[in-house]
């Protein structure tokens, strides 16, 4: 028997979660690359589907499921699930005011830190101190600008008509990325911005994660990805959905690091 | 039929309209989705689990995932509702098993026609379906439903019917692939 005569038997079985491991990862690669075999399983799902269907007796759910569901739904921040990079990592996509004044409250405890590093004597008590503060602060920060209902508003040259605008923010030590863009245009179905990071060593653009803005044209990517290197630059393409290798020029935007 | 079907197909906003909605988070377009597949996946989980407060948590599960990854279905790829079947079954199956969700969602690729989105193809389908379950054995659909609806292993039906494991596993496979042909004929 072929190998791919091995898989066709086994389809079934991998349907029902019968496979053990081993056998399944060797028939996904299998999958990955046999478009009969992708065919026959799709033919199989759909009579699992309709078996599934012809199964069951037909039952309305309690309305108050609906109720449940809905108030769920209301209580989840405004997310998209993005394709992204390293799995495992979540990251988020908000009101871009949010992390653009989060920004400026970190700057603007880091100056103060920093004024408290001078004060020698008083160091490790104004450090603990200050965390105090910077945790009071964040919660009250993050608790008004996640409220529902909370008022969100770019301000732009008036008469001017608004232009896309980016601001990222890596920090070396831990590879952090904040990515806040605004005044995005919506994108056709199957397609997505991409977000690029040009390292300082071999300039060899790594896809840093796809997104798509909310419908107000805003979107933030928050993700550690470790460069082991300086960024040399960020960019934003239009690219599909899925993702794709290599950007595709010209891009939408794109900034030497630090201007 | 046809006539039925184009008139279904007026009456309401197409499913891959509702889904482009939600992509923008507009609640209301989850509702409706909601009114017109909930049925849908809680029976498939209520035929699972056999309880309806577990098949509730399934109903939940499934349509909050929806919310969170609309773009998990394909739209140019098959039915809605039997791809929500699909997933409904699957994690029915996690709950009574006990364990982590085995299948991704993004995975599950259907080769259904989306027409089967209207009530009357669907139903047509489903007789189709129903009528070649009555062309098998009553062990052969026997275990059958114990794989598809009591989540049992082939080792576990095997066990329980006292037959040899490989009688269990070829009247499930040739089950499945009887109700794939009947559905491509």
């Amino acid at each position: 028997m072929t190998g791919h005569e091995t898989f066709a038997d086994e389809l079934t079985r991998y349907l029902l979660g019968e496979l053990p491991p081993d056998e399944r990862r060797s028939l996904e690669q299998h999958l990955g690359s046999c478009g009969e075999c992708r065919n026959e399983l799709e033919r199989l799902r759909a009579g699992e589907a309709l078996l599934t269907l012809a199964g069951s007796e037909a039952v309305a759910p309690p309305p108050r499921a609906r109720a449940r569901l809905l108030a769920a739904i209301a209580r989840e921040p405004r997310l998209a699930v993005v394709h992204e990079g390293s799995r495992g990592r979540a990251w988020w996509i908000w009101a871009p005011s949010v992390a653009t004044l989060a920004l400026a409250i970190v700057v603007g405890l880091l100056w103060q830190e920093n004024s408290d590093l001078r004060e020698k004597a008083q160091k490790l008590a104004a450090m603990e101190m200050q965390q105090e503060v910077d945790t009071h602060n964040t919660k009250e920060l993050l608790a008004d600008l996640t409220a529902k209902g909370a008022i969100h508003v770019n301000l732009n040259e008036s008469g001017a008509d608004p232009q896309p605008h980016a601001r990222a923010t890596y920090n070396p030590k831990d590879g952090g990325i904040v990515f806040v863009a605004s005044n995005l245009t919506p994108l056709p179905d199957g397609q997505a911005y991409q977000l690029w990071i040009v390292p300082m060593n071999d300039g060899k653009p790594i896809r840093a994660a796809s997104f798509r803005p909310t419908s107000r044209g805003t979107a933030v990517v928050m993700k550690h990805d470790n460069l082991r290197t300086s960024p040399k630059m960020f960019a934003v393409t239009i690219e599909p959905e899925h993702g794709t290798g290599e950007p595709t020029y010209p891009a939408l935007l794109s900034s030497p690091i630090g201007e | 039929m046809e006539n039925k079907i184009s008139r279904e197909s007026r009456a309401v906003t197409p499913d891959a309209e509702l889904l482009q909605r939600i992509r923008r988070g507009d609640e209301g377009a989850m509702a409706e989705l909601y009114d017109r597949f909930s049925a849908v996946v809680f029976s498939a989980a209520l035929r699972v689990l056999g309880e309806a407060s577990q098949a509730e948590d399934v109903l939940q599960e499934v349509f909050l995932q929806l919310w969170r990854n609309p773009s998990a279905f394909d739209s140019n790829r098959g039915s809605l509702a039997a791809w929500l079947a699909v997933i409904a079954r699957h994690r029915a199956i996690d709950h009574l098993r006990r364990r982590r969700p085995e299948t991704d969602v993004e995975d599950v690729v259907l080769a259904v026609d989306p027409e089967l989105d209207g009530q009357a193809a669907r139903a047509e389908a489903i007789g189709r379906i129903r009528a070649v379950m009555e062309t098998m054995s009553d062990e052969q659909r026997s275990a059958l439903e114990m794989a598809f609806f009591e989540g049992l292993t082939h080792t576990e039906i095997a066990d329980k019917t006292g037959e040899p494991l490989g009688t269990i596993k070829t009247r499930i496979r040739s089950a499945l692939i009887a109700i794939r042909k009947a559905l491509a004929s």
